[in-house]
């Protein structure tokens, strides 16, 4: 069987760059990125030296995800590329904390910003990629363990207090149930999905603590699980 | 002016807004905000007018907006401060909802910025419009007074219910009921609670008086920061 193909989004990041590393020996990977390329060999780099050969798992794609014709654009290149999609990882993330709620000024833009980002690309992203590839065929979804993982964030299950970071919280939690939501509607075409709640700040787990969580619901056979992880 | 207590109340058309109308007038001054259609209640008057109903029954002060629209937003705020004085009683009942497949159709993803805005963003919009023009000044009036937000959520935002097609709405409510918690932390300060009501289906699941009857008694209460669940077992506090 050919590599499986995961698409990640938001892997200009440290986490996008750590997680591209390390599936990219098992995985062909479709990157998405929006402004800052990731560091990883890709067709965009050469490999800064002989020990990285993978520059053919990463294919890079940069993309505004906030815009449907992009997310339409990068299903389309990924499945030009590959022939199909395996997994999503939908990493992409606006992860400002906007101030106080009593101060929000009404004019601003970024609570609606916040929640399709984090919460309504990753489901445009899931719902092109059912549309283009697995719709019909439950057959390979069940043999490719076909799967979702959203990075959902500790904060969209609890209430860290006085942190500003309330808005940033309910996308977060609205991640959570959609996710929930989202495995119950791709069971029957026998994908999966999961979030997994990283925390933030002191009690964040080591990078390569989540990107070996990742693996592991890539792997597994769970649905519907949001997990919460801290150090 | 009596000593009834002031409700502004979003959503007076829908099923909650209706019945809340026409059985509490009695005890709060209602504000009842609708988008299209005036609530169906026999003592209506126009808040921007002066009429004075000769019905048994109190009035409801019935005002159009479109709370989508800050201007609209403003203008409501300004005018109930202008007629009463003050609000005791933010109920945030609108809402938009589209239920459908996520993946099947385009309809719910095409709605979902429409469904987050009026079930997140604007009940946040007019509690911080609220506060600004009248709370924030007034923090001790507002804990003798046991001033309170209350944004009514749904049962969907916390429990997974299959195949109605509401993954997208539900996600708007638990972001609602995540909102409430952070408001009740941030509202605090200046003497304002802030809670989430999250019913079952009413009148299918629930009767429709029972999720009144949670409702004052979340008025009447001193919890902040909850979400109070009412399914057909009762209540459930989160």
């Amino acid at each position: 069987m050919m590599k499986p193909v995961c698409l990640v989004t938001g892997t200009g990041g440290t986490l996008g760059k750590a997680l591209c590393r390390e599936l990219s020996t098992e995985y062909s990977i479709i990157a998405s990125y929006r402004r800052a390329e990731p560091p990883v060999p890709s067709q965009l780099q050469w490999p800064v030296d002989d020990s990285e050969q993978q520059n053919e798992s990463v294919y890079c794609v940069r993309a505004d995800l906030n815009r449907r014709e992009d997310v339409q654009r990068l299903v389309e290149v990924a499945l030009a590329r590959f022939g199909h999609v395996d997994a999503i990882v939908n990493l992409a993330a606006d992860t400002e904390f906007h101030g106080k709620l009593l101060e929000l000024w009404h004019d601003d833009e970024y609570a609606p910003m916040q929640l399709q980002t984090n919460c309504i690309s990753p489901l445009q992203l899931v719902s092109a990629v059912h549309q283009y590839c697995w719709k019909d065929q439950s057959d390979q979804n069940a043999l490719r363990n076909r799967s979702v993982v959203n990075i959902s964030c500790m904060s969209g299950l609890y209430v860290f207090s006085d942190t500003s970071q309330a808005f940033y919280g309910a996308s977060k939690t609205a991640l959570n149930i959609l996710t929930m939501y989202l495995s119950i509607e791709l069971a029957p075409y026998s994908v999966r999905a999961n979030a997994l709640c990283p925390a933030r700040f002191s009690s964040r787990p080591p990078t390569g603590r989540i990107v070996g969580a990742i693996k592991e619901l890539l792997e597994g056979t769970a649905t519907g699980m949001v997990l919460p992880m801290t150090s | 002016m009596n000593g009834k207590r002031v409700c502004l109340l979003t959503g007076a058309s829908g099923r909650l807004g209706t019945v809340f109308c026409s059985s509490s007038a009695n005890e709060y001054e209602i504000i009842a905000v609708y988008r299209r259609h005036p609530p169906a209640w026999p003592s209506l008057s126009r808040l921007s007018s002066s009429i004075q109903t000769k019905e048994p029954l109190d009035p409801i002060h019935a005002i159009q907006a479109d709370l989508r629209d800050a201007a609209d937003q403003q203008r409501l705020v300004d005018t109930v401060l202008a007629k009463f004085g003050k609000v005791d009683l933010l109920v945030n009942s609108a809402v938009h909802s589209v239920w459908a497949s996520m993946l099947e159709t385009n309809r719910v993803i095409d709605s979902a910025a429409a469904q987050f805005q009026m079930n997140v963003i604007v009940p946040l919009q007019l509690a911080v419009l609220v506060a600004r023009t009248f709370w924030r000044d007034h923090t001790v009036e507002n804990l003798q007074a046991n001033r309170n937000i209350i944004n009514v959520s749904s049962i969907a935002g916390s429990r997974v219910y299959p195949n109605l097609g509401q993954g997208v709405y539900a996600a708007s409510k638990a972001a609602l009921d995540q909102l409430s918690r952070h408001m009740a932390d941030e509202f605090s300060t200046i003497g304002i609670r802030v809670n989430a009501l999250a019913p079952n289906s009413f009148p299918r699941i629930i009767p429709t008086p029972g999720v009144i009857q949670s409702l004052k008694k979340l008025d009447q209460g001193t919890m902040t920061g909850r979400v109070l669940i009412l399914d057909r077992d009762g209540e459930l506090l989160e």
